[in-house]
């Protein structure tokens, strides 16, 4: 019988966070993964560099939005555009987005201006982002149940 | 167990639009009929069939080993800036009708995504839009 409803409260927050902990330790895991595919893609040749240099995949929750990542790999495109002429393309820093209290999410981007011709022109010839988060959006849901698993057994 | 292999699952979905009684409703809204249905290698033709237009590209086939597998395409809906995307977006209600859960052999397909209204500059600025379909069979 409880008759701790405080103490009950506690442990409940304490499951709470630990459930999260994981599932976040099991998506930035994955992410790496996803991250790794997405640079190796062969959907385009790319010019200047910029796009496989600063494609980032990262897991934002509500006390982090992903920033300082997405600054370091804005930081890498301008790098590689710098003095290039090949295109008119810049780097291109976009916030990734808040999310609210008790959700997670994993981002795959490439902080440039021109990122969104890829994935679009000539019906997606060149996309890679879309396809894959395609590729990836089971593996990512799967490597966090098997991360809370784990914490819990 | 009877399987499709890729090839022929990407023919499957092709020519529900393309030639079968299932896509007659889109090919009747089409700038040419089944013309204006192509591959989305079409895309870098020259000569575009007549607008509205839609091109299947085939996406990655998701799931690992004892899974589902998931076969992505998507359907690329296009026309002409004057538009102003209200075709596109007649059509697409008639391709997601097009594609009843069990019309591809041995899985099932469903709509899983489409996308916004946007402009592709590599063709000249016609509107664009994408539907996503994921047809799902056991490995």
């Amino acid at each position: 019988m409880i008759d701790d409803f405080a103490q009950l409260e506690r442990e409940l927050d304490e499951l709470t966070r630990r459930i999260t902990a994981a599932a976040r330790r099991g998506l930035e895991a994955e992410a790496q993964a996803m991250e790794r595919d997405a640079k190796n893609t062969s959907a385009y040749l790319g010019m200047s560099g910029a796009t496989r240099a600063s494609t980032i995949a990262f897991v934002v929750d509500e006390g982090d939005d992903g920033s300082a990542r997405l600054a370091a790999a804005y930081a890498t495109a301008a790098e590689h555009l710098a003095g290039f002429v090949g295109h008119a393309g810049n780097a291109h820093l976009e916030p990734s987005g808040a999310v609210g209290p008790g959700e997670i999410a994993v981002v795959l981007t490439v902080p440039t201006d021109y990122i969104d011709n890829l994935e679009i022109e000539h019906g997606g010839e060149k996309a890679f982002i879309g396809p894959t988060m395609d590729k990836f959006r089971s593996r990512l849901a799967r490597r966090a149940a098997r991360s809370i698993r784990e914490e819990l057994s | 167990m009877t399987q499709l292999n890729p090839q022929a699952i990407t023919a499957a979905v092709y020519a529900r639009i393309k030639s079968e009684l299932g896509g007659a409703a889109v090919r009747a809204q089409l700038g040419a009929g089944a013309a204006s249905v192509l591959p989305a290698s079409g895309l870098r033709s020259n000569a575009l069939p007549a607008r509205p237009l839609v091109a299947l590209r085939p996406g990655v086939i998701a799931g690992e080993s004892l899974e589902m597998r998931e076969h992505i395409f998507t359907w690329w809906l296009y026309d002409e800036p004057a538009q102003n995307g209200w075709r596109i977006s007649g059509l697409l209600p008639l391709l997601e009708g097009a594609y009843p859960q069990l019309s591809i052999p041995y899985g099932r397909v469903k709509v899983t995504g489409i996308g916004q209204e946007t402009i592709d500059d590599a063709l000249g600025g016609l509107i664009a839009r994408s539907l996503q379909l994921t047809y799902t069979r056991r490995a």
